[in-house]
């Protein structure tokens, strides 16, 4: 579904990410695991057009999406759901949900609010609340709902479980793989190794702005030597 | 008492409205936008001019609102767009707009003040003891319709909450793809339409001139700062508390000095509340 080619972003002197290249299927969980400051949120903004992107080609679905602006990359399917998840803490929840919609005619708005209603049943009494108000796992179904209210054919996360509790952790898991069962391609950015073994079959480690490397999750994973200098954790 | 009471009222109106075009395009673009006094004068330049060519006043009207609604889209377009990642520019960019919009009107029509006629400027309407001018009447009654559709708008259109979010978090807007130079020029549109209606409505009870909204503008700062720098409830809050408070000082204080009573407030509020009276989380437009 989504092809990085080469990716090169940077921020003036700070080159954030140095020729990344990366490969995410339709209908499953793609990892992108790294320790703060590998590039990880970089990639994915540089996929988005956020971020300076000084070369490299993005192709989805075999064509070549390198360049487009944002709103392009949203109607053309990949949504983002950044880091921090990014709320509208003042705005209503129905109105973060309806932004995510942006530019479709109202009635295509309308339904696929319904829709996003039907996943989240809970929060389908709870549209007039600021989103600001609700718990840290609530705030991020949310966010995972607004970016799925442009229907994308891809969905970017950029740390979703992180500073939630275990609980609202596993939730955000529950979520991800029926989104991935639905038929969407989802490249997952954590930090949380536990949910990335949990979610994806396959990963890819970045170090550096660079993939460090990559393949089966249980294969990387096993890697003592990748678990040791790229992720921090001890198994 | 009463009569400098609605007094006050009427030039919190007239604050207000000015005060929202300015929060608004703080807001969604971070610019101080001294360049709005420069929008009012060549509004109200182009609605005394139609006036003058023999237009009916309410056509004359409409020319000056739509004149401040395109100038100020079109200071959008050649200048604040191209500041828009260099904040610290904005503040020397707004004031180099203001003094070229001045001048250009100073250039066109000369320094003398013009008087504006209006079809209403001899009623008078008298409400429980207090007697209004037909000027002022028509001046809070354009602001209320002013604000409430600009209410409408943003509370009710996808333009409009996208332009809440705009204000409340850029980056997280440009995320999803909201397309930001639209909202941009949007702000701005509807700041130069709220402009020229203010234009059109107190350019009667002053005179036309080249520096006619200067103080108009300043407390019109003070109340974008009083209600919450992006706040329109804020502004329209603000505005009213800040008319009061000035034509209470002009009638029982000082004249001379009408604005400087407003800056007394601003003084004293950021003292007690240094985020304005609507200093909550973050900016927002609401
Ligand atoms: N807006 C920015 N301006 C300058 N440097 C940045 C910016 N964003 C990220 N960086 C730098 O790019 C590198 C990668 O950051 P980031 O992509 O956020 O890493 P991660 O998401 O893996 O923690 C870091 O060195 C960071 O300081
Ligand atoms: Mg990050």
């Amino acid at each position: 579904m989504l092809t990085v080619d080469n990716l090169t972003v940077a921020f003036g002197p700070t080159v954030a990410v140095r020729g990344v290249s990366l490969h995410a299927e339709a209908g499953a969980v793609t990892g992108v695991l790294g320790a703060n400051g590998a590039g990880k949120t970089s990639t994915l903004l540089g996929i988005h057009n956020q971020a300076p992107r000084r070369g490299g080609r993005i192709t989805l679905a075999g064509v070549d999406v390198t360049g487009h602006d944002t709103g392009a990359l949203v109607a053309a399917g990949i949504a983002l759901c950044p880091q921090n998840r990014r709320l509208f803490p003042n705005m209503s929840i129905e109105d973060n949900l309806l932004l995510g919609a942006y530019g479709h005619p109202r009635k295509v708005r309308r339904a696929r609010l319904a829709r996003a209603y039907d996943r989240f049943g809970w929060l389908r009494d709870r549209g007039a609340e600021a989103a600001g108000r609700l718990s840290g796992g609530q705030q991020q179904a949310v966010a995972i709902a607004r970016a799925l209210m442009s229907e994308p054919k891809l969905v970017l996360l950029d740390e979703p479980s992180s500073g939630l509790s275990p609980v609202a952790v596993d939730e955000v898991a529950a979520i991800l793989a029926d989104i991935a069962h639905d038929g969407t391609a989802v490249v997952l950015v954590e930090q949380n190794v536990r949910l990335v073994r949990h979610l994806c079959d396959t990963a890819y480690v970045l170090a550096h702005g660079k993939v460090a490397a990559s393949g089966p999750v249980t294969a990387l994973l096993r890697d003592s030597a990748v678990s040791d200098a790229y992720l921090g954790t001890v198994h | 008492m009463i009569q400098v009471l609605v007094n006050g009222v009427f030039l919190g109106c007239l604050f207000a409205v000015v005060a929202v075009g300015l929060t608004l395009v703080y807001g969604v673009m971070e610019v101080p936008n001294f360049a709005h006094a420069g929008v009012i004068v060549l509004a109200a330049y182009a609605t005394w001019s139609a006036s003058a060519a023999g237009l009916p006043f309410a056509l004359a009207a409409l020319v000056g609102i739509a004149c401040g609604a395109a100038v100020s889209v079109l200071t959008e377009v050649v200048a604040y767009r191209w500041i828009i990642d260099n904040p610290a520019a904005a503040p020397a960019v707004a004031l180099g707009l203001m003094l070229i919009l001045q001048n250009t009107a100073l250039r066109l029509f000369g320094g003398e003040g013009r008087s504006m006629d209006t079809p209403y400027d001899q009623v008078l309407v008298e409400f429980g003891g207090v007697s209004l001018s037909g000027v002022k009447v028509a001046l809070v009654v354009l602001a209320v319709l002013a604000l409430t559709a600009l209410h409408l708008i943003l509370s009710r259109t996808s333009l409009g909450r996208a332009m809440r979010a705009v204000a409340q978090d850029r980056g997280a807007a440009a995320m999803l793809g909201i397309p930001m130079r639209r909202q941009y020029t949007l702000a701005f549109l509807i700041a130069g339409l709220l402009a020229g209606i203010a234009a059109v409505a107190y350019a009667p009870t002053f005179q036309v001139s080249p520096y006619m909204a200067d103080e108009v503008l300043l407390s019109a700062f003070v109340v974008v700062v009083v209600g919450g720098l992006g706040s329109v409830w804020g502004a329209v809050a603000g505005g009213l508390v800040l008319g009061v408070v000035e034509g209470l000082g002009s009638a029982y204080l000082s004249s001379a000095y009408q604005s400087a009573f407003g800056f007394l407030l601003l003084v004293l509020i950021l003292v007690l509340k240094p985020g304005g009276l609507r200093g909550a989380t973050g900016r927002r437009v609401a």
